[in-house]
């Protein structure tokens, strides 16, 4: 068995990392803003 | 309504509600994150589109799972300012970088690279791809690392200076302060739980679907991987448990005496009490099965060998006896269940009846909820045996609380308890529907940018051709991943 091919695969490296990028600076950013939620309640 | 509560026992029961809540989550997300990696690596190496179409099907439960222990990690966190501001106050600088390693590892590690591997197939790439769940796998690792290495302080605290205020401040060597006497022992038995939770889980899964279609072979494949985890892994898991049992004994006798049941000190052999009722105000275990000599067999190794009971600690250093042996023996008891299914399932594949003996399949339903029932009463006896102390012979949990009202404790935990319910009951509610539902054949999850099946197993992209039309060239590739 070979490994499977697939579309991303032929985009340039550059716009993958880009997209990895952008992808985790979101995640980060919508757990912080749960986290700074939950802080808001607790204090409240 | 809380008035004539106690603030201190309100604050406990907050605590261990929200700790059991939380710890659901990461005991089955640190095992479905590697479980994840292993897919997509099978994948990757053999080209089985049923690896790919599994690992749709758990990721998008792993991100709910992941999710609910975060959020309600985050709450653990802030809980120690609000209801245990003078254990934080005195134990902040020894354990408050520790913390802070595990809340940076599951913000920019886990959080962070959990975005990617939800959404990021067909943006980034199989590699990049695969280097994000890998992220993710360690992630959970390294996070069950700092965290376990922070309890384990509390519990065999080491490598701290007293503070003039009365403060626990980092002696010469962090090293001390991470790895103390008992936190070894603790991360194995504990991160093997979370591996034998998850595979006792996607077992009872697997069976799920099989119980409804024997030939469905991602059930197929998903169950025998999970057999193959409980027949390997919960033998080793039960000698991991024995060794960190013998350390506590060596550092937190306590603790031991009220996993056994001794209230008194045996000199000559003492007995294993297999079942009971423990009895703390006569400092007996009523109605006692023993099998004689058999607890110095098991904790010293030898038949005759003496062991100290409760009798030669101080009253007011006794841990709750109840919870403890109770607790013990439910951990343990589930730990042998485990051991017996993984044989089981052994037996079932020499006879070539691994996917074709409906008794197994129901009996590995019966047991997907194991491993947290286990690893609930494993905390329970490390924490409740752990009492009266939070930093354990040095910090008394009486002197750890916020100087709070009973009033303000008992709404907060109110709130708590509705609030937990109805989030996490709702979380829990939408895993077990994505649960009931078999994986498919080109299992949705990842957005398609083509048309038709995802091109996996031994296809070598060759020139496309539209229905119909001409062959249409291939881009040539421009990097060098």
């Amino acid at each position: 068995m070979s490994a499977p091919h697939i579309e991303a695969d032929d985009t340039p490296l550059w716009r993958r990392l880009l997209w990895m990028a952008a992808l985790w600076v979101g995640s980060v950013t919508v757990l912080g803003a749960v986290a700074y939620g939950i802080r808001l309640w607790l204090k409240g | 309504m809380f008035d004539q509560a106690d603030a201190l026992l309100l604050a406990r029961i907050q605590f261990a509600f929200t700790v059991s809540f939380h710890f659901i989550f990461p005991a089955f997300s640190i095992g479905l994150a590697s479980y994840l990696a292993v897919l997509e690596g099978l994948w990757l190496k053999t080209g089985k589109g049923v690896y790919l179409d599994l690992f749709k099907y758990w990721l998008k439960i792993f991100a709910v799972t992941f999710a609910m222990g975060v959020v309600s990690g985050i709450v653990m966190s802030y809980q120690f300012g609000t209801n245990w501001a003078e254990f934080s106050d005195k134990a902040g600088p020894v354990i408050g970088p520790l913390l802070a390693y595990e809340v940076l590892t599951a913000f920019f590690l886990e959080a962070g690279f959990l975005g990617v591997m939800l959404f990021g197939l067909e943006r980034v790439g199989k590699k990049l791809h695969f280097l994000a769940t890998l992220m993710v796998a360690g992630g959970t690792a390294v996070s069950a690392f700092w965290i376990l290495s922070v309890n384990s302080w509390m519990q065999t605290p080491a490598g701290y200076e007293m503070g003039a205020n009365g403060q626990f401040l980092p002696g010469d060597s962090w090293w001390a302060i991470v790895f103390t006497a008992s936190f070894p022992y603790r991360l194995v038995h504990t991160v093997i739980a979370a591996y034998l939770t998850t595979a006792f889980v996607v077992g009872g899964v697997g069976a799920w679907h099989l119980l409804k279609d024997r030939a469905n072979q991602h059930a197929r494949t998903m169950f025998s991987m999970a057999m193959w985890m409980a027949a390997l892994v919960a033998p080793v898991q039960i000698f991991a448990g024995d060794l960190h049992g013998l350390n506590t004994l060596k550092h937190q006798p306590a603790k031991v005496m009220a996993m056994e049941g001794h209230y008194e000190s045996h000199p000559d052999g003492a007995p294993f009490i297999v079942a009971g009722i423990p009895n703390s105000k006569e400092q007996r275990v009523d109605y006692a099965i023993e099998i004689p000599k058999a607890s110095s067999l098991i904790l010293k190794h030898d038949l005759n060998a003496p062991l100290a009971g409760l009798d030669t600690i101080p009253p007011e250093n006794h841990p709750p006896v109840g919870p403890v042996f109770w607790a013990f023996r439910v951990m343990v008891g589930l730990g042998f269940a485990m051991l017996g299914l993984g044989l089981w399932s052994l037996v079932a594949r020499l006879r070539k009846r691994l996917y074709d003996w409906p008794l197994l399949h129901k009996a590995a339903i019966v047991m997907a909820p194991s491993g947290f029932l286990a690893v609930i009463a494993g905390w329970m006896v490390t924490e409740v045996g752990r009492q009266p102390f939070t930093v354990y012979g040095l910090l008394r949990t009486a002197q750890s609380a916020s100087p709070l009202d009973a009033p303000a404790v008992g709404a907060s935990l109110l709130a708590f308890v509705l609030v937990y319910f109805a989030v996490f009951g709702t979380g829990t509610w939408y895993i077990l529907r994505l649960m009931r539902g078999a994986p498919k054949v080109h299992e949705p999850g990842v957005r398609r940018t083509e048309k038709g099946p995802i091109r996996t197993a031994g296809i070598t992209p060759g020139p496309a051709r539209a229905v119909g039309g001409p062959i249409i060239e291939q881009p040539a590739k421009e990097d060098g991943e």
